[in-house]
């Protein structure tokens, strides 16, 4: 087996036929390979999915619903703009890309924008789901054959310093999905050239002037997709006390029903445990409650405005929120934010602040498109290089500057 | 109340008594006296007759203990979990308002499980904080009562508000290389910890002598380490220079009053005649077949203070008498998109 180091050194010598790549050559290719690993009938998507279902837990139905909603939005205009924009890698060398065992198809967040800088990428995919990625990156090079050879995938096992400290070291940059003990660890080893994404979850919101139903069956689509385990996965959901009791049933309605059209996958002892034991704090504390079968979804109508994460298996707590919830806990550990209803200016600037990097309708937040900037970062100026970093952050900052320009006058004063 | 106290006492001590009738009367005693288990059992049909048989008094999970108060008298020590989880903060709270009977309990089980026959006062050195520095620690409890109990001149501890302080632990360790056993008090992480410090010396194993004890309780307190217990005792043995049998487990939680014991050298983990567990099935909460894994409950006599019947969020599995542990139920732990294969259990 090629060691991870030799596929890196292989990587670079691909970059200047990378470089020589038109636009259009690749957005024809990364359409038409997207396009069948999002059509179940595919051959690309036949000979995968037996596997993915294995990996992934995921049901038939959940899985080719998970795989539309991390691609669907990649495949129009925003994936060509992205694919068209001006900002290059100029000199050779690799990237290192980290990703984590679940959702599958996250690459895609992180391989169109390496695509659009002509970056070459070592991706470390996970022992846990080693299956979506050697097959996309390999349907991908048949397309366009220097693709073939500038991306690449290899598994080792996570924290093993004999093949990481030499990629850390020469890598051009270093991007990480993670736990908290990951993503220290890969600041540590790549100061300066990483940009690490850790563990979060996302939040609903049902505001005033909200059609309890309608914003139920779109919350219940973000609760169920890819069974709650992404970091766009709706854990809780902040509803105006007035129609928060009305919500929490139809929101109960909607995950019984969608758990017979989006079959919830594989669990396991621990999941159902901690969905039983979920139920029985809250029947203890007196709260109401609505679930049938562990796994097809619990709603828990909170009377404590503090969240905590869901066990898992499509349970979410409703809490009663008329003004801006208390977020200090959640700060950085935050991603999207799903909203029926009103949003009033505190609250959004409230969730931004706590680190929100995604507001989307009920229904449509775990459908993101190409625009999606992680966590705020524009990935394709940060594999472009370090001169596009900087204006990156430059750009960053005269946000900033705009937005509290006032404060920074007095400060300055 | 006294009286049940009292009897209680008795069958810690000497097994004096039937299990099944102080059960039934413990739990009238909690339907009594502890308001929102009342309300529960209310809620579910239990009434104080029915409970003449203590299997059907509803087992109160570990979490609630973070938010509803469980006091059946005034409480004279106020015990909190160290807070592993993240996100919503909330730590649990046990309200213990007999401390003595907490005493009994360790008295009637430390011995036995963690020293050997006949052993008087041993030097003891402890990796779990002093009740200075963790006044509210259940475990510091417990430790500063072992020490009361069994301490030898020249005892220590190691562990104080700024961590654990390692540099005494070895040096402790090391000048007591010959001479009379030892016990070693640690949680699993200060074991990994005092590991890894020994590991970094120069000449870094150490040879007990022979017949010493490493009492180990906890697990690694929210901490993703890259290692196993099963493996921090294999280095244990090792570093240390111990017996196969010298490692003695202990399970034990801010929310129960007494604690389940390995063998010397065992996995799987026993409590005492006044702490029947269960394992449950999390879909039906009823017992699970040998074998099969479940959520651990536990009906514990000492906890006449606040609720005998406890869920705990430890999954297990029944072998014989005793069980093993087989992880957490999910939900104290942020993990969306980030999850390696490690923490994920793949081979």
């Amino acid at each position: 087996m090629t060691s991870p180091v030799a596929i890196a050194q292989r990587l670079v010598a691909a970059a200047p036929a990378l470089r020589a790549t038109s636009d259009d050559q690749l957005l024809a290719a990364w359409r038409n390979t997207l396009a069948a690993f999002l059509d179940p009938t595919s051959a690309e998507r036949r000979q995968l999915d037996p596997y993915l279902l294995q990996t992934t837990g995921l049901s038939t139905a959940g899985l080719d619903h998970g795989l539309q909603s991390i691609g669907s939005g990649m495949l129009g205009e925003p994936a060509a703009a992205e694919l068209r924009r001006p900002h290059r890698q100029t000199e050779d060398g690799f990237s290192l890309v980290v990703l984590p065992a679940e959702p599958p198809g996250l690459i895609l967040q992180s391989l169109l924008p390496a695509l659009a800088a002509r970056a070459p990428v070592l991706f470390k995919s996970s022992r846990a789901e080693p299956h979506f990625v050697p097959a996309f990156l390999t349907a991908l090079g048949h397309r366009l054959p220097p693709l073939l050879h500038a991306y690449a995938v290899a598994t080792w096992t996570g924290g093993d310093p004999e093949v990481e400290a030499p990629l850390h070291a020469s890598a051009r940059l270093v991007v990480a999905y993670g736990s908290e003990e990951t993503v220290s660890a890969v600041q540590a080893a790549a100061p300066g050239r990483c940009v690490v994404f850790g563990p979060k979850l996302s939040l609903g919101w049902v505001g005033p002037g909200a059609d309890p139903e309608r914003a139920a069956r779109g919350m219940a689509v973000d609760i169920a997709t890819f069974d709650q385990r992404g970091c766009l996965s709706v854990h809780a959901v902040f509803a105006d006390p007035a129609i928060a009791g009305a919500f929490a049933t139809a929101l109960a309605s909607a995950l019984n029903e969608l758990a017979t059209e989006l079959p919830p996958g594989r669990t396991d002892p621990a999941d159902r445990a901690g969905v039983r034991l979920a139920r029985e704090d809250a029947d203890l504390r007196g709260l109401t409650w609505y679930g049938k079968a562990l796994d097809d979804g619990t709603v828990i109508l909170e009377n404590d405005v503090r969240t905590s994460p869901s066990p898992g298996l499509r349970t979410v707590r409703i809490h009663p929120a008329a003004d801006v919830p208390p977020l200090h806990e959640w700060h950085g550990r935050l991603q999207g934010l799903a909203v029926a209803g009103d949003l009033p200016p505190a609250v959004h600037e409230a969730f931004l602040k706590a680190g929100v990097s995604r507001f989307a309708p009920a229904g449509a937040l775990q459908t993101t498109d190409a625009t999606w900037r992680n966590d705020g970062i524009d990935l394709a100026t940060e594999f472009a290089g370090s001169t596009n970093r900087e204006s990156n952050l430059q750009r960053g900052l005269n946000r900033l500057q705009d937005r509290y320009a006032s404060a920074f006058r007095r400060l300055a004063e | 109340m006294t009286q049940l106290l009292h009897r209680i006492e008795r069958f810690i001590v000497g097994a004096d008594g039937a299990f099944d009738e102080l059960a039934a009367a413990a739990a009238r005693f909690g339907y009594e006296r502890v308001e929102p288990y009342r309300r529960l059992c209310d809620r579910r049909g239990i009434t104080p007759e029915a409970l003449e048989d203590w299997r059907l008094a509803p087992a109160v999970p570990t979490s609630a203990f973070k938010s509803l108060r469980f006091a059946a008298a005034e409480p004279r020590e106020i015990f909190r979990s160290s807070g592993t989880t993240r996100g919503a903060e909330r730590r649990s709270v046990h309200y213990h308002p007999y401390p003595d009977l907490y005493r009994t309990v360790i008295d009637a089980t430390f011995p036995a499980a963690c020293l050997s026959a006949g052993s008087g006062r041993l030097p003891i050195l402890s990796l779990i904080p002093d009740r200075a520095t963790a006044p509210d620690s259940s475990l510091s409890f417990m430790a500063a009562h072992l020490f009361k109990r069994h301490a030898a001149h020249g005892s220590a501890w190691a562990a104080s508000e700024s961590g654990f302080d390692l540099d005494l632990a070895c040096r402790w360790l090391r000048a007591r290389a010959e001479g009379e056993p030892v016990l070693v008090l640690a949680t699993a992480l200060a074991l990994v910890l005092l590991l890894d410090r020994l590991e970094g010396e120069s000449g870094c194993a150490i040879r007990l002598p022979p017949g010493s004890r490493v009492f180990e309780t906890g697990g690694f307190k929210g901490k993703r380490l890259e290692t196993t217990p099963e493996a921090v005792r294999r280095r244990a043995r090792t570093l240390l220079g111990l017996a196969p049998d010298a490692i003695v487990r202990e399970y034990g939680m801010t929310e129960l009053t007494s604690q389940a014991y390995s063998r010397p050298g065992g996995e799987r983990l026993r409590t005492p005649p006044w702490m029947p567990f269960g394992v449950l099935d999390p879909d039906s909460l009823a017992e699970v077949e040998e074998g099969e894994t479940g959520l651990l409950a536990f009906f514990d006599l000492a906890n006449l203070g606040s609720v005998c019947h406890v869920l705990t969020e430890d999954l297990g599995v029944r072998e014989g008498s005793a069980f093993r542990l087989l992880g957490r139920a999910s939900g104290a732990e942020l993990r969306g998109c980030s999850l390696t294969a490690e923490e994920l259990g793949a081979a």
